[in-house]
C-alpha cells in the first residue's frame, strides 16, 4: 500500500508525519521515542558508525570535530566537511538524517519511499534541489517539494474550520518567512511568501553568547570561546538559557572557561535588546510581504505562529503590537510543518497518480485544496534600448513574476540584434532585478538560426511553470519555426547522475545510522 | 547596418570600345590649354533612396586624354576629396568611417581602385565614366553648412605610381549632419578633461595606482569610442584658479555638451574610483551624490550605481541620503515604504551564487533594519 509521508527536514529539528488510512496526519516518533529529531549528525570514531539527533548532540561536546549540525545553512552550496578523508557536501551529510527518520518510520509502518520534503519558502532553485539529492540519497523518492509556511497553512486549513487571510509567521532554528495566504474552508490560496536565510534560533543563541563573553571578560578579563570545542559547548548553554528567557524573566548559569569559572545572570530584557536588530529584520521582512499582497495589518484576519522560535515572548508581543491582536496558538509549532508535508504529499499523489492513493485516504482530503504561486521570478537577458541614454543595454527582462498563481505560462517576442544572426545566446534567469550582475543564470543555452536575414527576427519566448513546480521554457524562430525547449524540474533537471547517485548510496549504505 | 552604405562603380574598360587614338595630339604637342580633349573630373549630386531613407550621393567621372610612358600601361585611378571652405592653402581633411576608403594610416577618405589596360600611348576617354559613387553618410566633413569641395581624380600608373593624368574640381555640398569632425573633437576635449577633473576629484586629486588606473582606462574607452586619437592638455581647455572652480566649469560644460550616457559613464567610474580609496569618507559620499544631481542624473540610477560599486563597508559611517536617496523631510511613512522597497530588492540578492554579491546584500539588510529603528525611534521621540 502506498505510504504517504512529509519530511519536514528543519535546520535545528526535524519531523517526519504519515497520512493514516482516513488521511489525516500524523507524526512518527524516532526510536528514542521523540517527536522531533534533532537535526545533528555525529560520526563515531571507531565503527565508522554515524549518530543522528539527541545521541549527536550529547556526542558532539567529547569532539566537536566530527559533529554536522545546522548543515540546512549550506544546502546548495559548495560548503564541505572531511571527516577520516571522507569529504561530506551538505546533500549528503542531510542525507543521513533523512536516512534515521526513514529507518525509524519503518520500523513501525514498513518500507517507505514516495516523500514531500518542505523546504523555506525563500529557498532557491539550487538549494531545493540539493533537498531533492539529498532525498534520493537516503533512499527516498522525493515525490515533492512544499515550502514550510505553505504545508503549515495546509494543516491548519485542513484541522481548522476558518476563513480569512492569515500570515503565517514561522521563525525556526536556522530560517525565517512569511507567507500570506486567503484560507476559505480547506482551501489555500498563497498570496505571496518572503524570507530570510540567516535569521533563526542560531542566530539569537549567538547573541547570547555575546553576553557571556562580555560578563566572562569582566569577571575573568579573558575569552570565554577559545576553540570550536568551546563553541559546541556553550552554544547548548545558551540555548538552555534562551528557552529559559522564554518562561522567566531571568536565567542564572555558571560558565567554566580556561580562566576559572564566572556565574552569570542574564535577563529577558537583556535578551531583547541583544535580539531587538534580529526581531526588526523579520518586521521589515513582514512589511515587504504585507506591501507584495498588497494588505495593511488591518487585512490580516490571523497569524499563525510556525517554529520554535516563536515560543520567544518578544516575538509574539510586537506581532501583538503591530496587528493589534495575539497571534493564534492553535497548531504545534514544531510538528505543523511535517504534518502539512504529508498532506502535499497526499494532494501530489491524487493529481499524478491517483489510482495509486488509498481510498480512505483520498475520500479525507477531498475537499483539501491548495493554489500555490513562484516562489522567484524567472526572465532572460536581453538588450533592450534603454529610454534615458537611447542606447541597447543589457537587461535582465522578467517574464514569470514571483506571486504568480500556479499553474502560469507567459509570452515575449524579442527581436534578433545583428545582420546574419546565426546563434542566439538563450539565458534563463532567476532573480527580481533587472540588472543581471545581481540575478541567477540558472541555464545558458545556444539557440541556432538560419543565417542570411537580416536583423530584427521575431523570436517567441514562453515560460510555464506548472503545480508541481516544473518550469518549461520555449524559445520559438517564428520565421523559420524553429524551437528551443528548455525544461526545469528541480530534482530532474541536472540531477546527480545515476550512476552518481547509486556509487553515493552505497557509501552511504555501509553508513550505520543510529 | 551597412546595407548599401555604399555603392561603387568601376569599370575595367575594354579598350577597344572606348579609347579613340586622334592624330591631332601629335600636332599640337604641350599645349594642355588648348587642348579640347584635356584630362578633367565632375561630381554630381544624386538624391538616392535607400530603404526608405533619402541619402545624398556623389557621382565623381572623369574623361580626356591620357598620356603613358608605353603602349598598353596598366593603371590605377584615385579620387581624394578635400575642404577648401577656409581657402586653398588651408585645406580641411574629409574623414570617411569605410575603412576600404582611407589612406593607409588616419580616417582620411581616400579611394583607389584599378583602372585597366590604356592601349595607345596617347589615349583619349571621350565620355564621362563614372569612377566612384558615394554615398554621403560615410564622409565626416570638419563641419556642418555649407562647405567648398575639392575632388582630385588621379590615373597613375600600376607598379611604378608615376602620376599620368590629374584633374580637380569643386562642389558646394551643404553638411547637414549632427556635426562636423572639428566641432566633434573640440566637444570631445572639453567633455573629457570635464570627466577628468571630476574623475580626479573623486581621487581627492591624489589617485592612488588603482584610481589612476580606473581613469585611464575609462578615458581610453571614451576614445576609442569617439574613434579618435587626441591628446588633451585639461588646463588649456579647462582653464580654472582653483579645483572648486575647476568641478564647477566641468560640471557646466558636461551639462551643455555631453549626453546621457557618457554622463552615467562617469559618475559610475567616480563611484568606482572613491571605492579605491577606502574608507570612502562622509564628504566624498556626499560630493558623489551632489555630483549626480549636478551632471542631472536620475537619482534612482544613481543610487542603483552606488550601491553597486561603492560597498557599505567601503564606507566610514554611510549615509543613508547616499546609500537610499532618503531625502530626511520626507514623511516618515513615505521613507518607511522606501526603506521597504529596498529590503525586498537587497533581500532577493543574498540568494545569489556570488559570495561577494551575499555578503554585500547581507550588510545592506543589516543596514535597512538598522536605519529603519533609528527613523522610528526618532519619530516616536
Ligand atoms: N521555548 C523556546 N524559546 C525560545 N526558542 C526556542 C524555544 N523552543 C525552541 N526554540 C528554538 O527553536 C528552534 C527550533 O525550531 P524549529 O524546530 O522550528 O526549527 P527548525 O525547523 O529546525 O529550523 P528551520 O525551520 O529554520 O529550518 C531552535 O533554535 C530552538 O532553540
Ligand atoms: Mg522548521
Amino acid at each position: 500500500m502506498t505510504k504517504l509521508v512529509g519530511i519536514d527536514l528543519g535546520t535545528t529539528f526535524s519531523a517526519i508525519a504519515i497520512l493514516n488510512s482516513i488521511g489525516r496526519p500524523e507524526i512518527i516518533p524516532n526510536s528514542e521515542g521523540e517527536r522531533i529529531t534533532a537535526s545533528a549528525v555525529y560520526f563515531d570514531e571507531d565503527e565508522g558508525g554515524v549518530r543522528v539527533g539527541i545521541e549527536a548532540i550529547n556526542s558532539r561536546q567529547i569532539n566537536s570535530e566530527r559533529a554536522v549540525r545546522f548543515v540546512k545553512r549550506h544546502m546548495g552550496t559548495d560548503w564541505t566537511k572531511v571527516i577520516d578523508n571522507h569529504t561530506w557536501t551538505p546533500q549528503e551529510i542531510s542525507s543521513l538524517i533523512l536516512k534515521k527518520l526513514k529507518q525509524d518510520a519503518e520500523k513501525e509502518h514498513g518500507a517507505i519511499t514516495d516523500v514531500v520534503i518542505s523546504v523555506p519558502a525563500h529557498f532557491d532553485e539550487t538549494r531545493r534541489k540539493a533537498t531533492m539529492d539529498a532525498g534520493t540519497l537516503a533512499g527516498l523518492n522525493v515525490i515533492g517539494i512544499v515550502n514550510e509556511p505553505v504545508a503549515a497553512a495546509l494543516f491548519y486549513a485542513a484541522s481548522h474550520d476558518i476563513s480569512g487571510r492569515v500570515l503565517v509567521y514561522d521563525l525556526g532554528g536556522g530560517t525565517f518567512d512569511v507567507t500570506i495566504l486567503d484560507i476559505k474552508g480547506k482551501s489555500t490560496k498563497i498570496l505571496c511568501s518572503q524570507g530570510d536565510h540567516a535569521l533563526g534560533g542560531i542566530d539569537f543563541d549567538h547573541k547570547i553568547i555575546e553576553l557571556f563573553e562580555q560578563e566572562y571578560q569582566n569577571q575573568c578579563g579573558a575569552r570565554l570561546i577559545q576553540s570550536d570545542q568551546d563553541m559546541a559547548k556553550f552554544e547548548d548553554e545558551a540555548e538552555d538559557v534562551k528557552k529559559t528567557l522564554s518562561r522567566r524573566n531571568s536565567a542564572k548559569k555558571v560558565l567554566y572557561g580556561a580562566s576559572g569559572s564566572a556565574r552569570v545572570e542574564i535577563t529577558r530584557e537583556q535578551f531583547e535588546k541583544a535580539i531587538e536588530s534580529l526581531i526588526a529584520r523579520t518586521e521589515m521582512l513582514i512589511d515587504v510581504a504585507l506591501d507584495e499582497a498588497k494588505s495593511s495589518p488591518k487585512d490580516i484576519n490571523k497569524i499563525l505562529l510556525v517554529g520554535g522560535s516563536t515560543r520567544i515572548p518578544m516575538v509574539q508581543q510586537r506581532l501583538t503590537d503591530k496587528f493589534g491582536f495575539a497571534p493564534e496558538a492553535a497548531v504545534n509549532v514544531d510538528e505543523c510543518v511535517a504534518l502539512g508535508a504529508s498532506i502535499h504529499a497526499g494532494l501530489t499523489m491524487l493529481r499524478e497518480k491517483p489510482e495509486s492513493v488509498p481510498q480512505g485516504i483520498a475520500g479525507g482530503l477531498r475537499d483539501v485544496k491548495l493554489k500555490d504561486v513562484c516562489n522567484h521570478s524567472y526572465g532572460t537577458i536581453c538588450a533592450p534600448l534603454d529610454e534615458q541614454t537611447g542606447r541597447h543595454v543589457v537587461r535582465n527582462t522578467i517574464l514569470l513574476k514571483k506571486n504568480t498563481p500556479l499553474p502560469c505560462s507567459t509570452t515575449q517576442t524579442f527581436y534578433t540584434m545583428a545582420e546574419n544572426q546565426t546563434e542566439l545566446q538563450v539565458m534563463i534567469t532567476q532573480g527580481e532585478d533587472e540588472d543581471p550582475d545581481f540575478v541567477n543564470k540558472i541555464a545558458t543555452e545556444i539557440f541556432e538560426l538560419p543565417g542570411g536575414r537580416p536583423a530584427g527576427r521575431p523570436i517567441r519566448v514562453e515560460y510555464s511553470y506548472d503545480a508541481n513546480q516544473r518550469m518549461h521554457c520555449e524559445f520559438e524562430d517564428q520565421e523559420s519555426g524553429r524551437k528551443l525547449e528548455v525544461e526545469f524540474c528541480i530534482g530532474k533537471d541536472g540531477e546527480l547522475s545515476q550512476s552518481h547517485v547509486n556509487q553515493q548510496a552505497e557509501t552511504l549504505q555501509k553508513m550505520k545510522v543510529q | 547596418m551597412n546595407t548599401a552604405a555604399i555603392i561603387i562603380l568601376t569599370a575595367i574598360m575594354t579598350a577597344s570600345l572606348i579609347w579613340v587614338i586622334p592624330r591631332l595630339r601629335s600636332l599640337l604637342p604641350g599645349l594642355k590649354g588648348l587642348d579640347p580633349y584635356h584630362f578633367e573630373n565632375r561630381v554630381e549630386l544624386l538624391g538616392k533612396s535607400i530603404d526608405g531613407a533619402e541619402i545624398d550621393v556623389l557621382a565623381v567621372g572623369m574623361r580626356g586624354r591620357i598620356t603613358t610612358p608605353c603602349d598598353s600601361c596598366d593603371t590605377n585611378v584615385s579620387v581624394e576629396i578635400m575642404d577648401i571652405t577656409e581657402g586653398l592653402l588651408e585645406p580641411l581633411r574629409v574623414l570617411c568611417t569605410q575603412s576600404n576608403m582611407r589612406r593607409a594610416e588616419g580616417m582620411e577618405f581616400f579611394f583607389q581602385t584599378h583602372n585597366g589596360i590604356i592601349p595607345g600611348r596617347d589615349a583619349i576617354l571621350p565620355q564621362w565614366r563614372t569612377v566612384l559613387e558615394l554615398s554621403c553618410d560615410v564622409l565626416r566633413f570638419p563641419k556642418r553648412g555649407q562647405r567648398l569641395l575639392q575632388f582630385t581624380t588621379r590615373i597613375s600608373q600600376v607598379g611604378t605610381g608615376r602620376e599620368l593624368a590629374v584633374a580637380k574640381t569643386t562642389l558646394n555640398y551643404f553638411v547637414a549632419a549632427a556635426e562636423g569632425y572639428l566641432d566633434f573633437e573640440k566637444r570631445m576635449e572639453q567633455i573629457l578633461a570635464g570627466g577628468y577633473i571630476l574623475a580626479h576629484q573623486a581621487a581627492g586629486n591624489q589617485p592612488n595606482p588603482e584610481q589612476q588606473k580606473l581613469i585611464e582606462n575609462w578615458l581610453n574607452g571614451c576614445v576609442n569610442h569617439a574613434a579618435a586619437n587626441l591628446t588633451i592638455d585639461v588646463h588649456k581647455v579647462i582653464p580654472s584658479e582653483t579645483p572648486e572652480q575647476a568641478v564647477d566649469k566641468a560640471c557646466e560644460i558636461l551639462i551643455q555638451r555631453a549626453d546621457t550616457n557618457y554622463r552615467f559613464g562617469l559618475i559610475e567610474v567616480c563611484v568606482k574610483i572613491a571605492a579605491a580609496a577606502q574608507p570612502v569618507s562622509r564628504p566624498l559620499q556626499d560630493w558623489l551624490k551632489n555630483l549626480s544631481e549636478r551632471l542631472e542624473l536620475p537619482a534612482d540610477r544613481f543610487q542603483a550605481i552606488y550601491q553597486k560599486y561603492l560597498p557599505l563597508d567601503a564606507q566610514e559611517n554611510p549615509d543613508p541620503a547616499c546609500v537610499l536617496g532618503i531625502d530626511p523631510t520626507l514623511p516618515v511613512e513615505e521613507t518607511l515604504k522606501r526603506l521597504t522597497e529596498e529590503y525586498r530588492k537587497w533581500n532577493s540578492r543574498v540568494n545569489h551564487p556570488d559570495a561577494k554579491v551575499r555578503q554585500q546584500a547581507d550588510k545592506m539588510l543589516s543596514y535597512l533594519t538598522e536605519v529603519r529603528s533609528c527613523l522610528l525611534a526618532q519619530s516616536k521621540a
